[in-house]
């Protein structure tokens, strides 16, 4: 019986060990701009056995993302962009297909290709990268317009050039995927005109030290009870064994 | 199991650099025309260790799954290219670039590097040199018993010769600009050089072309702002040791799985 025990306690311990993956994760991402926190969250597995369920282990699963949004910090950069509010910014993914970011610091590729700083070409409302001339005092407007002055003219002529793909699907429906981008579950795309961007700002992580804390404590006190509990079971065992020897 | 610890040594690694960054933006506060720079973070890959969405029976499926994070890094440092304070020098070639552009400096190797920095000094020939004697591009040469010099915010130098009634022109200083001067790579000295990221140079007359005027006897300060460098720092330091923090919990809580093996 003892034996069962202590499976169950290594699941609980195994799964306290993912937690505290997630939570490393969230801590060394404080300072990543416009991360969103994992949301950790354990779910039992019972044993059934003969019709019943005998006792019940633990896995560690977790709810995709915080979608708080995160502080918003003045940088001055034309090229910086906070989502204000709900939304987020159009992207296509290493694999070609679209996904979203909040992060909206931005940099011009050397063929005037919009992209995120971690190389990410941003989508235009077309649904295309978004390819600019060499431009001059970049401007970005609340609705995501791109304008600017034509490198060479005159500082008077601001053109009008692509609008960044704004979109806010449900959160519910908003995975994360492998390298760190979000795609919505079903596929569509659903750009809202609604969306406001801050040029000259960036959203900071929204990790919550305070909490992650505490997740700390609790995960190592957890931690620790499991252990304590394996280690009265290994003592059972040995009264067992010590009580067989008697006989 | 000790991926949690991988996960916290990568957090760490990245604040470290986050520091070292700081620390350059700080040493460089009085350095002439130099951008600060941002470290930047990005969250590393995560693997899914169970999908959402995977079916639990015929008709139900998992409303969620497991994913693990691997940690943060810095993907790059890329320099912040806002406009520093002019500083007012009086020295005639002291030159301050108000706008977009860079001054474009011969090094010995040939190579045309770039640079905001525009503290110019002459040599024995009368070319106009950085603070390092490297020559400026296209080369200007002040003449022999030039009692004055003056640079127009349009970056044409003319001088006043002894005993001549009106100036002479002796060359115009000329701007390069990028399609994406965040680009550039630092070479040290106050010197970038081009890229691929950066692309190619247009180099052009300044005020024209959306390039910036120059200002003669001032100079480009750093756009370094203490008081943003110490409000990072503070985070930085924050964030070090909440992570140092989990480092110690997860190690206590590896020690208590081993107290418990005992």
């Amino acid at each position: 019986m003892s034996e069962q025990a202590l499976y169950v306690l290594m699941t609980g311990a195994a799964a306290i060990m993912d937690q505290m993956t997630v939570t490393a994760n969230n801590l060394a991402n404080a300072n990543t701009t416009a991360y969103k926190a994992q949301k950790p969250t354990f779910q039992s597995v019972p044993y059934v056995e003969d019709g019943q369920a005998s006792r019940a282990g633990v896995v560690a699963r977790d709810r995709t993302a915080d979608f708080t949004p995160g502080a918003i910090v003045q940088t001055g950069r034309a090229l910086d962009l906070a989502v204000e509010g709900q939304g987020w910014i159009g992207v296509q993914g290493a694999d070609g297909q679209p996904a979203y970011t909040r992060n909206g610091s931005l940099q011009i590729g050397p063929n005037g290709t919009l992209m995120t700083n971690d190389g990410h070409p941003v989508l235009g409302q077309g649904g295309g990268p978004i390819s600019l001339p060499p431009l001059q005092n970049i401007t970005i407007g609340e609705d995501g317009t791109i304008s600017g002055v034509l490198l060479g003219q005159d500082s008077t002529k601001m053109t009008a050039f692509d609008r960044i793909m704004l979109a806010n699907p449900p959160a519910k429906q908003m995975t994360r995927r492998t390298d760190g981008l979000f795609a919505d579950a079903t596929g569509a795309i659903r750009i809202d005109g609604n969306v406001r961007v801050k040029s000259g700002a960036l959203e900071q992580s929204n990790v919550d030290s305070v909490g992650m804390m505490m997740n700390l404590i609790e995960n190592q006190r957890m931690f620790q009870m499991q252990t304590g509990l394996m280690h009265t079971m290994g003592q059972m065992n040995q009264g067992n064994s010590t009580v067989l020897s008697l006989q | 199991m000790i991926e949690s610890l991988a996960v916290i040594r990568s957090g760490l690694e990245g604040q470290q650099t986050q520091m070292d960054v700081i620390s350059n933006n700080l040493a460089n506060i009085n350095t002439p025309g130099f951008k600060r720079m941002r470290a930047v973070f990005q969250d590393l890959l995560y693997q899914n260790q169970s999908q959402a969405g995977a079916f639990t029976s015929q008709a139900t499926v998992f409303p969620s799954g497991l994913q693990k994070g691997t940690g943060a890094n810095v993907v790059s440092t890329e320099p912040i290219q806002t406009q520093g304070s002019l500083q007012q020098t009086g020295n005639a070639l002291d030159l301050a670039i108000n706008g977009s552009g860079f001054f474009q400096i011969l090094m010995p190797t040939g190579q045309v590097a770039y640079t905001r920095d525009g503290s110019f000094q002459i040599n024995a020939q009368g070319q106009v040199v950085n603070a390092l004697g490297y020559l400026m591009q296209p080369p200007v040469t002040i003449p022999r018993g030039a009692l004055s010099i003056t640079v127009g915010t349009d970056g044409t130098v003319s001088v006043q010769i002894a005993n001549q009634s009106t100036a002479q022109s002796v060359g115009v200083i000329q701007l390069a600009n990028f399609v994406n001067a965040a680009g550039l790579q630092n070479i040290g000295n106050n010197l970038a050089t081009q890229t691929q990221a950066s692309g190619n140079p247009t180099p052009g007359q300044p005020t024209f072309n959306g390039l910036g005027s120059i200002a003669q006897g001032y100079l480009e300060g750093s756009n370094v702002q203490v008081v943003d460098e110490m409000i990072d720092m503070i985070a930085t330091q924050r964030a070090y040791e909440l992570q140092t923090q989990a480092a110690k919990s997860i190690d206590g809580m590896l020690n208590s799985l081993n107290a418990a093996a005992a």
